[in-house]
């Protein structure tokens, strides 16, 4: 492998590992808190796979840069992390010792946020499945299995939020009007993708995989009649937003500061320790 | 046969190791007291989530994260089993979290403290699940079959938690001075409440859970047999226990210490320990943030029904 080469493919697979380990963080808060204790468990039990991908990717990335996982995990500089931004706000209330406790915690934002990043994960992982690289190929499947599972998860809560009632309705609106620059930001490519494809370990970049996922989200949106912020055309979709980016080349903003703070802060006391 | 003949009928066959059945007739007494009983340990399953909650974020390594993460999710799946209990009884969730959150039913002692550091987590883990699993154990031989079966269940899920917090406190106890100080520091910090864990001493023949086998070992011999079972594994890992006057009495066969502050384990659990506002509150303020979604999804059974 070229230095240029390995040099992609290692951040291609700290964007991924990136990806899964802050979506599996943010989701991991709602243990305790979901709106019905099934619920809990079930959330917990997502977030638990996403982290475990995260290590799966870690590893990966680990091997060619000559690191730990948990290195890569916890102990890089913030602005050296590539996930996409919609994956980095919180979603739950904020617990405040001192009981000034912050509220915003939306359940709807957190099932919109999972479900269609799921469907972009799904096809992602898919154009992973017959990478070059042995190992890639075999952690995307195993993924894969996993992820089926997610789907309907996301699909079940999608149509009790879009049909429930007309204030999950409501809410889950609102909570996608929030969120639609933020999911067309997931297609910013990492950097050298397009050489990633000519070796064949991956088999389309990132921003190829937009058309692909909104064909595949559009009927979520037209079974409930839910307002969608685009439309097909003969070259392709239109879309009436522009895409928040920046997060593939480690620009976040404060979901990503107060995560960070936290998730690093109990490693950082003793950064070479065991624990 | 009269009422009180039945209920006389009704206490002999669980002195005789008896196991009652949800759909079987039991005393209103009874009814009651295992309402009690098993509402206050879901609610502490439940609430014994939060503190441990705030360190998901937190674990220092990949691999605790998915670690703490379970077993938090195994705590607030044993507060879902428990609830289903309380519910058969006839209590529906809604009162029961309406009472929760409005103080009017109680959760244990040591979930009403604030945690610190990294060093709770391990502690809590291994010692408050491990004072857990000693009256937990006694449980399953509860004369109410479904708990008693219930609680063979989460005592098998405990068992990890054990091994889990034991790690992380003996990982740390490994490590370096500032991480042995960690664990150190959140001992003398729960030492107290784990010593009020298991309750008064309560003589057993006032023990009204007792009499009616609800539960089966009385307060002071659970915590006996904590302190024989953890007293030497604390000391060997290096960890200094902070009461002078513990030590077991080879003549009398039991353990001796400073006797703990009865009043104040009562003003804890009945709202007012040290994190006990914080706790509810943030109870209340998520039960109400997600009420719509209560709504929603009670509205699409209301459709297809």
């Amino acid at each position: 492998m070229s230095p240029e080469l390995k040099e992609a493919y290692a951040r291609y697979l700290l964007t991924l590992a990136d990806d899964e380990i802050v979506i599996g963080y943010r989701d991991s808060e709602w243990t305790g808190v979901a709106p019905v204790i099934e619920e809990d468990v079930a959330f917990s039990s997502l977030a638990q796979d996403e982290i475990g991908h995260a290590r799966l990717f870690y590893t990966l990335a680990g091997k060619l840069l000559g690191k730990d996982p948990d290195h890569l995990a916890l102990l890089r500089p913030k602005e050296d992390y590539y996930h996409a931004r919609l994956l980095e706000d919180r979603t739950t209330p904020k617990y405040d010792p001192g009981g000034n406790h912050e509220g915003g915690g939306d359940w709807a934002r957190a099932i919109a946020r999972r479900f269609l990043y799921d469907l972009f994960d799904d096809l992602r992982i898919e154009g992973l499945l017959t990478s070059s690289d042995p190992e890639l190929a075999g952690a995307a499947e195993k993924i894969r299995r996993e992820e089926r599972y997610h789907l309907r998860h996301g699909e079940a809560w999608w149509r009790t939020l879009a049909e429930g009632s007309i204030e999950a309705r409501t809410r889950l609106e609102a909570a996608l009007e929030v969120i639609w620059p933020d999911l067309l930001g997931l297609f910013e490519p990492a950097p050298g993708e397009d050489r990633l494809v000519e070796a064949g370990l991956i088999a389309r970049t990132t921003d190829a995989l937009r058309e692909p996922w909104l064909d595949r989200v559009y009927p979520y949106f037209e079974a409930h009649a839910l307002p969608f912020p685009g439309e097909k055309i003969r070259e392709g979709w239109r879309m009436a937003v522009e895409p928040r980016t920046g997060g593939r080349h480690g620009v976040h903003g404060p979901g990503w500061d107060e995560l960070y703070e936290e998730m690093t802060m109990v490693r950082k006391l003793e950064p070479e320790g065991a624990w | 046969m009269t009422y009180e003949e039945r209920v006389e009928a009704f206490k002999k066959r669980i002195k005789e190791g008896h196991k009652v059945e949800a759909t079987d007739w039991m005393p209103d007494e009874y009814r009651a007291r295992l309402i009690k009983f098993i509402e206050m340990h879901a609610n502490s399953e439940l609430m014994g989530a939060l503190p441990e909650r705030d360190w998901i974020l937190r674990a220092p390594s990949l691999h605790r994260k998915l670690a703490v993460t379970a077993k938090i999710q195994d705590e607030v799946g044993h507060a879902q089993l428990l609830y289903r209990l309380v519910e058969d009884l006839g209590k529906p969730r809604e009162k029961i979290f309406d009472d929760l959150v409005n103080g009017r039913t109680k959760f244990h002692n040591v979930f009403h403290y604030p945690t610190y550091s990294w060093g709770d987590v391990g502690i809590i883990a291994w010692l408050v699940d491990g004072a857990a699993v000693i009256s937990q154990g006694a449980l399953q031989r509860s004369s109410y079959a479904p708990y008693g079966r219930t609680m063979r269940r989460i005592c098998w899920e405990e068992a990890f938690h054990l091994k889990h917090g034991e790690d992380i406190v003996l990982t740390a106890m490994m490590g370096t001075e500032k991480q042995k100080r960690l664990m150190q520091e959140a001992l003398e910090r729960w030492w107290e409440p784990l010593m009020m864990f298991h309750g008064p001493p309560t003589p057993p023949e006032k023990d009204k859970d007792l009499e009616w086998g609800i539960k089966t070992k009385p307060n002071e011999q659970l915590r006996q047999e904590y302190l024989s079972t953890y007293v030497r594994k604390i000391q060997e890992i290096g960890l200094k226990i902070p009461d002078p006057k513990l030590k077991y009495d080879s003549d009398k066969g039991r353990w001796t210490y400073t006797e703990p502050d009865w009043d104040k384990l009562y003003a804890i659990v009945t709202g007012n320990g040290p994190a006990s506002k914080e706790r509810l509150s943030f109870r209340r303020l998520s039960l109400e943030e997600t009420a719509w979604v209560r709504r929603a999804i009670l509205g699409e059974r209301a459709q297809a029904a």
